[in-house]
């Protein structure tokens, strides 16, 4: 038995609540409760511009990119587990460029930025570029493909680094121009404003992105349509590895180190963002604007609870449990549909 | 007189406002085959789903046997004996055939499946093969469900709804995806069904067929009982006239026009399931392709579209009569361009995107709607869609209505208009009316029709033979591969395409 209590004879239709209507507003109006009860709690330390710009936002810039690009992936119906991996190669290979130390400890001369940003996006593209062809022209679970490519990348970037965190980036303006502000805000939120505003052009505005809704809707239905499939879903996973090597990039630029382990928060992070976006809007297909959202909403309950004198642990059992009732009700609501 | 096995009173059920089903009364006595009938929309699937327990009703009454019964969910259906086979039937694939009859099965007095929580794999054998026998079949019980044919399934899910000790049985479009022969079958085992004092309701969009096999039968139009009666009483005509609600004096549009020069030919092709096939179709002529399920009248289209490689013969498409031959390597995107357009077969798993109409309709020729070559023009994207929604008149909302929320006929009609945007040379229509309410299929005729007239090839398979014959200038009949007759569609009739479809060639 499924314990539904529905009684057919009396039950009605579903009335005037239309769900597909207030949808678009849940997301936002979270956002604003949320701020609000914090705010009220804790006015003197979480309503101030210091934590909610650069504790909350600036905090999710880099997470805010590879959602992005997550999200792409997520479009064309597949998912990509090895952001963190392409993250942390991509960063690791670009930091011993830029270092101004060897690994040993012999100081150096600092390599050209324009290479080591080149080389970043490169080795993203390449690792981005052989999960696409995995699991677009061979056909392997992605779940599989990029779960254990993911271990290749990061292993591989531990390899170059010697699975140190590479210190000392501080020449050629890397590390200013991420710490630095523009009218007074962070210079990372701009960057990854930029990142996810292409994104969003790119799945809302191109011919590329209307392919992929198609793709992820009813692959079927678009190969029948002239849709090249294959070449759609292998170019989402190219984007995706670059956008996860721009993110991995800023973030080290930020903390003026190269850590390959600093990444490995986001494969999750960035899939339940994108999730939460769907969730929230349009339809419950991905989409960059929920995404973005979904970033947020997670970061600001995070740093509400921390507020708290709640324990650490529970703080992220209470910040997952939130992501699990946020895409409950449609969830219900897919259900009930049909009833 | 006795009372009937199920009696559905005053069943009404709305959705958000909107009414669906309203006041239907319905009975089926023991041994009686009920027709349900009318078009998209009329109610029919909600009459059905309430009955399966997967809907539940806003007011009404269902009695079984006299007595009163409520349906809250699946479980419930199947307890009181009320099965119902949708058109896709419901097989557990990496299961035997007979693990798939005994499916969901509780021990009791007359077969025990297991003890204390083992499998009597015997009893299970034994028992499927009893079922299956009562329906006239002889599977192998053994093997995986999922290698079955079409026929084959459906029997097991018939048989599984006898081991569950249905009494009413409910066959949604049931020969959907059955041969003529597969059909014939699936209608013997009623017959055995009906004389054990089975009640079936059954639903179909063949007419034919239902005055074949049905005794009785209800129409329903928007959500409302309008007639019902013997089917003994009435013609094929007189339920259309009721399902429509209007006279349908010409389901099919005049034939028009002379053909013109041959736009597309095929000479010797080769592959999967087809073989030397020659054809040629004019502009401005429709050319239907019956046979058999398995014939390789699908292939065709599949391999004219780029969605199937063949692997010989050539392929060309005349450009203001000059032929050049397709590449076989070709995939579907080359093909359009080159003015071939497939309209697929399946609606729903080939069709539809679950999107707006205008994602729908413009995602063939996206790169038409742009600025700067990749970026995509709304307003022109609106334009267009907008444009052919007004000539195909798609009923709804307006382009941005999701396709999912329309009804078979005019999500049809959705698909249509992306391929209509391609305005191909050679236009493909695999099965155009499948699942499509009579009123809608007429639509759909006049469409193609006045496609062709307007210079475009027209192929068509389908395995209803009288939309064939009433839609085409001429068939061509395949049988195992291979294009066994052509036949001038004014002249020829069922029986001689059907012969020819079995092999036995003209009479």
């Amino acid at each position: 038995m499924n314990g539904t209590t529905t009684t057919p004879a009396t039950t009605t239709g579903s009335g005037g609540f239309d769900m597909s209507r207030i949808r678009p507003y849940l997301g936002p109006l979270a956002l604003v409760v949320m701020v609000g009860f914090f705010g009220a709690l804790y006015p003197d330390t979480f309503l101030t511009k210091s934590n909610l710009v650069d504790n909350i936002l600036q905090q999710v810039t880099a997470l805010a990119i590879v959602a992005s690009v997550q999200t792409v992936v997520m479009v064309v119906g597949e998912f990509d587990l090895s952001v963190g991996g392409l993250a942390a190669l991509a960063t690791g290979f670009a930091a011993t460029i830029l270092n101004t130390a060897t690994i040993e400890g012999v100081p150096k001369e600092a390599g050209s930025l324009v290479f080591a940003v080149f080389l970043c996006v490169l080795a993203g593209l390449i690792g981005g570029a052989i999960n696409g062809a995995l699991v677009s022209y061979l056909g392997v679970l992605a779940f599989i493909a990029t779960l254990a490519m993911n271990e290749v990348y990061k292993n591989l970037a531990r390899y170059r680094v010697e699975g140190k965190p590479v210190y000392g980036l501080v020449e050629n303006n890397f590390v200013a121009v991420a710490q630095g502000r523009t009218l007074g805000v962070p210079n990372t939120i701009y960057i990854a404003f930029v990142i996810a505003a292409i994104v969003w052009f790119v799945l809302d505005r191109t011919t590329l992105g209307r392919q992929m809704y198609a793709v992820g809707g009813n692959p079927d239905a678009a190969r029948y349509s002239g849709v090249n499939i294959k070449l759609v879903k292998w170019t989402a996973f190219a984007i995706c590895g670059v956008g996860a090597a721009l993110g991995g990039l800023m973030q080290s630029a930020y903390n003026a180190t190269a850590n390959t382990t600093a990444p490995e928060p986001w494969m999750l992070k960035s899939i339940a963002a994108v999730f939460l976006g769907m969730a929230l809007m349009r339809n419950g297909r991905p989409n960059l604007p929920g995404t973005i959202l979904g970033v947020v909403l997670f970061r600001t309950l995070e740093n509400g609870l921390n507020k708290t004198d709640i324990n650490n642990y529970l703080q992220d059992v209470i910040n997952w449990l939130a992501v699990v009732l946020a895409v409950l009700p449609p969830a219900i609501a897919r259900i009930r549909e049909n009833r | 007189m006795a009372e009937p096995l199920l009696e559905i009173s005053g069943l009404t059920k709305s959705y958000g406002g909107v009414t669906v089903l309203d006041h239907v009364d319905l009975t089926v006595d023991a041994g009686e085959v009920r027709a349900l009938l009318g078009e998209n929309g009329a109610g029919k699937s909600t009459l059905i789903k309430i009955l399966s327990g997967v809907v539940s009703r806003d007011e009404g009454d269902v009695r079984l046997a006299g007595a009163r019964v409520d349906i809250t969910n699946a479980h419930d259906a199947r307890d009181i004996g009320i099965a119902t086979l949708h058109q896709e039937v419901a097989i557990v694939p990496g299961l035997s055939v007979a693990e798939n009859i005994m499916l969901g099965h509780r021990s009791d007095d007359t077969v025990r499946t297991s003890t204390l929580g083992v499998v009597r794999w015997r009893e299970i054998r034994r028992r499927s093969r009893e079922l299956l026998a009562e329906l006239g079949q002889d599977l192998d019980v053994d093997m995986d469900a999922d290698r079955l044919s079409p026929v084959g399934k459906t029997m097991t899910a018939i048989a599984r709804a006898l081991s569950q000790n249905a009494r009413v049985l409910v066959l949604d479009e049931p020969t959907a995806a059955l041969t003529d022969q597969e059909t014939n079958q699936l209608f013997s085992a009623m017959d055995r069904l009906r004389s054990r004092g089975v009640a079936i309701i059954y639903v179909s969009h063949r007419l034919e067929e239902v005055v074949r096999v049905c005794s009785t039968y209800t129409v329903l139009r928007n959500g409302a009982k309008v007639v019902e009666g013997a089917i003994a009483d009435v013609n094929i005509d007189s339920i259309i006239t009721a399902m429509a609600g209007r006279p349908v004096d010409t389901i099919f549009p005049p034939r028009s026009g002379t053909p013109g020069s041959v736009a597309l030919e095929v000479r010797q092709l080769s592959g999967r399931r087809v073989r030397e096939l020659d054809l040629d179709v004019r502009a401005g002529e429709i050319v239907g392709i019956a046979g058999l399920a398995g014939s390789g009248r699908s292939e065709i289209m599949r391999m004219l579209a780029g969605a199937q490689r063949h692997r010989g013969g050539r392929i060309s498409v005349a450009v203001d009569g000059e032929g050049s031959p397709l590449r076989a390597s070709d995939g579907v995107a080359r093909r359009q361009r080159a003015g071939v357009a497939l309209v697929p077969q399946e609606r729903r798993a080939d069709g539809v995107l679950p999107d707006s109409i205008e994602h729908n309709i413009n995602v063939s020729t996206l790169r038409r709607h742009t600025v700067l070559r990749w970026v995509t023009s709304r307003a022109r994207l609106n334009g267009h869609a907008d444009a052919l929604h007004r000539s195909l008149d798609i009923r709804s909302r307006g382009i941005s209505q999701q396709v999912l929320t329309l009804s078979g006929g005019n999500q049809q009609k959705v698909v249509l208009a992306r391929f209509w945007a391609l305005a191909p040379r050679v236009l493909l229509l695999d099965e155009p009316t499948r699942g499509v309410d009579v009123g809608t299929k007429s639509e759909i005729y006049a469409l193609v029709r006045a496609r062709a007239a307007e210079g475009t090839a027209v192929l068509v398979v389908s395995s209803e033979l009288p939309e064939l014959i009433g839609l085409c200038d001429r068939v061509i009949v395949m049988h195992e591969g291979r294009s066994v007759g052509e036949f001038d569609a004014r002249t020829t009739n069922e029986d001689e395409l059907l012969n020819a479809c079995y092999g036995r060639g003209r009479q």
